[in-house]
């Protein structure tokens, strides 16, 4: 009786408890040479799930050196142009073995926009390097466990670059065949 | 011709060869949110096709027994977290057999990064309500010590996180 019992499918209820549903993977991206394997991580990731990446990179004004003057916004400005053609470029690189991918620009605090992006776009998971400005503030510290729980409802994945632990002689490699680590 | 070469082969290192996860240490408090985040472990071992390593970290607090009921207690709770895994552990396997469980007894960080390393995990989740932890997670150079001593990516299972729109709508 009990081995019949046992020999059952498991219930619904079972079934769905331990279900996971993947639909975006939001990766966050400083366009330091370490990007592109956090993205092609995220992009394996995605892949065994059939989900969309977005690519988010967030520049920070706060975060260049002020300077009075109508030079500096022009400063600003070229920086910000090219920290969307490098996304960009970027993207293009990704979309060449995973089509379904896009990015999202955004400026300002980078913690706070790729919580807000995380909100916005639904994303059920969000992948960061570990050296990326944003990661230390998405773990979230005990005090701030639920003001941040309420701004970020999907898990953060921290990649650091080594693909197993006790192997960290083992770096994965970047398109170019080149190897790099982001640990300083 | 060259193109299309270099982009298949970009295509295989990239998706094809990634290591991804064949081994996945889920580390628990024994709280309830330790238990969801220990479901979405189970329900991304599965996905992977991952081993799955349930982690317990019986803190050894810096006192003195002063006594020999300091000391029972002490063993009582100890006795009592090992029983918990247990079922904890137990209930899991029922769900995805291959799994094994590891009960230690010292600082959360060290034996949490130690069993990483032992069984060359390749993802460690971690529910974001194991405070110790996360508080030393805070800190930015505390916090890339533990990963480079970890040495492979964590996962960090948010309180508010919906892991499982079916279980909301209540569709299999």
């Amino acid at each position: 009786m009990n081995t019949a019992l046992e020999a059952r499918p498991p219930s619904r209820e079972r079934r769905t408890k331990y279900h996971s549903k993947v639909q975006r993977v939001l990766v966050a991206v400083d366009l330091s040479g370490w990007s592109e394997a956090t993205v092609i991580y995220a992009a394996g990731i995605a892949d065994l799930f059939g989900a969309a990446v977005t690519l988010i990179h967030v520049f920070d004004p706060e975060g260049i050196t002020k300077v009075a003057g109508d030079r500096v916004y022009d400063s600003l400005d070229d920086a910000r142009q090219d920290a969307e053609k490098r996304l960009s470029g970027l993207v293009e690189e990704i979309r060449k073995f995973y089509p379904k991918c896009d990015m999202e620009f955004r400026i300002g605090e980078p913690a706070e926009q790729i919580k807000t992006a995380a909100l916005l776009l639904n994303a059920d998971l969000v992948v960061i390097a570990s050296h990326h400005p944003a990661s230390a503030l998405l773990f979230c510290a005990a005090d701030q466990a639920q003001e941040i729980s309420r701004k970020l409802n999907c898990p953060v994945l921290v990649y650091n670059g080594s693909g197993t632990a006790g192997d960290a002689a083992r770096k994965p490699q970047l398109m170019d065949g080149s190897v790099q680590s982001p640990v300083s | 011709m060259n193109n299309l070469l270099e982009t298949t082969l970009v295509a295989e290192r990239s998706i094809g060869h990634n290591p991804l996860v064949k081994r996945i240490v889920v580390a628990t408090d024994l709280s309830e949110h330790s238990r969801k985040a220990t479901e979405y472990a189970v329900a991304l071992a599965r996905r992977f096709g991952a081993s799955l390593t349930l982690v317990h970290v019986f803190e050894q607090e810096q006192i003195t027994f002063t006594t020999p009921q300091v000391g029972e207690a002490y063993e009582n709770a100890r006795h009592h977290a090992e029983l918990t895994f247990l079922g904890v552990f137990e209930e899991v396997r029922q769900n995805h057999p291959d799994c094994e469980m590891e009960f230690r007894v010292g600082d959360p960080v060290k034996q949490i990064a130690l069993m990483a390393s032992t069984f060359k995990a390749d993802l460690v989740v971690i529910g974001s309500h194991h405070l110790r932890f996360l508080a030393r997670m805070f800190e930015a150079d505390e916090a890339r010590r533990i990963l480079h001593t970890i040495g492979c990516p964590v996962l960090v299972y948010h309180e508010g996180t919906i892991c499982n729109a079916d279980i909301k709508t209540g569709k299999p």
